[in-house]
């Protein structure tokens, strides 16, 4: 397919629902709701955010006290075009972990992800991610609705990883896609590696000096949190409208919030920014590698370029790893 | 697909004042013929504008098709207004959540530490039958402090009731003052016994090393967690310990899990 014709479906996505997109905002790089065509960062280039915020929005009414009903208003259709891989990646998990939310399956039926590359070995210096993700069956292993591959000879390939997608390809008339059916998370020779050897370096180093250096550094601001599009702590809470009326509200919340773990009054389990930045580190590195087999962290590095005092996840993974290798050794 | 955050609106049919801070309240839910809960299981209870917070059920789970009961203590905003509330009110109510005690065969020992008796109160009353070779111990600040006081009269005559005050002296009862780990130090016990255990966390390592010099083995010796809870389905977060969560894979845990977690370090 050529640009023209690439045009065209993007024309169609435009016509017929909300397109979130990256687009360039100033001097960044942003994922949000554009209008024009013309506003689509085609470059593949990592966007600062990430496409969490459409999925599980920062906050969300569930339901109103007062009659107990949800809200059945249907949502408008939004096409989360341009996802990179590794968002792709993060995206597949958050499908995984809120299977059974019915909130985010019911978003889910009005949202299609669509995902872009623009030619491996441009993104893979663009994304500057500390670890390679780019196997030849890739696609086989997220979860995905569209997927368009700009390619060395400038032409553009579709392919479509679910019904919806070949739905919307058809509608949108691309005629030449290819079919790819989801293989499941863990690839044909077994749990990546990569997930395998943070595991080991992660789950049982609590009681490494590294974690007190992290735990003096640490401001526990939570912007690693907020930016890191697998993050997905939420509250239950209840909250007003200018009416008086109650109603339950889910909101993002983060691991080094104060108030996380705090029971009873005022006892709070996570008290100190060492327990917080293990915590983290374990939910991306144990817990959620052991729940799903699959990465908790995606490596699009966006927590190191915000954390205001330069900790470096790709580092501390060395490190750990260095350490675990050589306590293997002793 | 089912909306596991909706709560059910649940009156309560009756109140008891357990002490100067904390009341059970006794709930019936609209399809309480259905309910049914394993003693160690909690609810999620809420009211409108106050939020939710996780209570553990302290009545009989033989009566639970008739009517659950949640003991509250009141110690934050939701806690203090639960505890003002009258027979015929209304709460919300999400659960049962968690796993509970395990049934388990062979004398058992029962151990709370304050408030933390709730949870085995279920276990008691729903296992009265068999705890002719049970031991209770209570460990409290006070006597005031003390919750089931009629239960535990009752229960007195069926099995073996030790209560300890840290700060009171009673010539009768409790002629010393002390923790329940004083308590437990003066006894021996076999390695056929199970243990249940429930109270601060501060308590929970002398507890344990005690049993253990004492002859229990860890996979005999369960404990009850408490977390801060929003989901109660193992999703948000907030009450991850190691690679689980104590909504969904606990409250109660066997001790080994426990200790490799380093959770309880002895």
């Amino acid at each position: 397919m050529n640009q023209l014709e690439f045009a065209k479906f993007l024309s169609y996505l435009f016509c017929s629902g909300n397109v979130i997109a990256p687009t360039a905002d100033r001097s960044s790089l942003r994922v949000k709701k554009i209008e024009k065509l013309a506003e689509v960062d085609l470059t593949g280039a990592l966007p600062e955010n990430s496409f969490k915020d459409f999925i599980l929005p920062k906050g969300e009414i569930l339901f109103g006290y007062a009659d107990l009903k949800v809200d059945s208003a249907k949502e408008e259709m939004q096409y989360l075009f341009g996802v990179n891989i590794l968002d792709l990646q993060a995206l597949t998990l958050f499908e995984f972990v809120f299977e059974k939310d019915s909130y985010l399956q019911k978003r889910r039926q009005n949202y299609f992800v669509i995902g872009f590359s623009s030619g491996i070995e441009d993104d893979y210096r663009k994304y500057q991610v500390f670890h390679d993700q780019f196997e030849d069956n890739i696609l086989e292993h997220v979860l995905f609705d569209v997927f368009v591959e700009k390619q060395k000879n400038g032409q553009y390939k579709f392919f479509a990883g679910s019904e919806k997608g070949q739905k919307l390809l058809t509608e949108a008339e691309v005629d030449d896609f290819e079919n790819i059916e989801f293989a499941g998370l863990i690839k044909e020779n077994g749990v990546d590696q990569k997930i395998l050897q943070n595991l080991s370096a992660v789950e049982n180093s609590e009681a490494e000096f590294l974690w007190e250096e992290l735990g003096e550094k640490c401001l526990a601001c939570g912007r690693c949190s907020a930016i890191c599009p697998t993050c997905f702590c939420f509250n239950l809470e209840d909250s007003f409208d200018e009416f008086g009326k109650i109603y339950k509200k889910r909101r993002q919340t983060s691991c080094f919030s104060p108030e996380f773990s705090q029971i009873n009054g005022d006892f709070r389990e996570l008290g100190s920014a060492k327990e917080k930045i293990f915590f983290w580190y374990y939910h991306k590195f144990v817990r959620i590698p052991k729940e799903f087999n699959y990465f908790g962290c995606v490596g699009c590095g966006r927590c190191s370029k915000v954390c205001p005092v330069g900790i470096s996840v790709a580092e501390n993974l060395a490190k750990l790893q260095k350490l675990k290798k050589s306590n293997n050794e002793k | 697909m089912k909306n596991n955050y909706l709560p059910k609106e649940a009156k309560i049919i009756g109140v008891i004042k357990e002490n100067e801070k904390t009341n059970t309240l006794i709930l019936c839910l609209p399809d309480q013929q259905n309910f049914q809960f394993v003693p160690g299981q909690f609810m999620m209870i809420g009211l409108p504008g106050f939020g939710e917070c996780a209570i553990s059920l302290s009545s009989d789970a033989n009566l639970a098709s008739e009517y659950l009961s949640l003991t509250i203590r009141a110690v934050g905003n939701l806690t203090q207004k639960l505890c003002q509330m009258k027979k015929g009110d209304k709460v919300f109510l999400r659960g049962p959540f968690g796993n509970g005690f395990p049934e388990m065969q062979g004398p058992t020992i029962i151990i709370g530490g304050g408030c933390g008796f709730i949870p085995l109160r279920s276990v008691l009353i729903s296992n009265q039958k068999k705890i002719a070779d049970w031991r209770v111990f209570i460990g409290c600040a006070y006597s005031k402090n003390l919750v089931f006081a009629a239960d535990l009269a009752n229960w007195e005559k069926r099995a073996e009731i030790n209560v300890i005050f840290e700060k009171e002296i009673f010539p009768d009862v409790c002629p010393e003052k002390g923790s329940v780990l004083d308590i437990l130090k003066k006894q021996s016990f076999t390695s056929k016994e199970n243990a249940f255990i429930c109270g601060p966390i501060k308590m929970y390592a002398g507890v344990v090393k005690i049993l253990l010099q004492k002859g229990l083995k860890a996979e005999n010796i369960w404990l009850s967690l408490e977390k801060r809870m929003h989901c109660g389905l193992g999703v948000c977060q907030h009450c991850a310990i190691g690679d689980r969560y104590v909504c969904k894979d606990g409250p109660v845990f066997d001790l080994r899990f426990l200790l490799e977690t380093n959770y309880i370090k002895l």
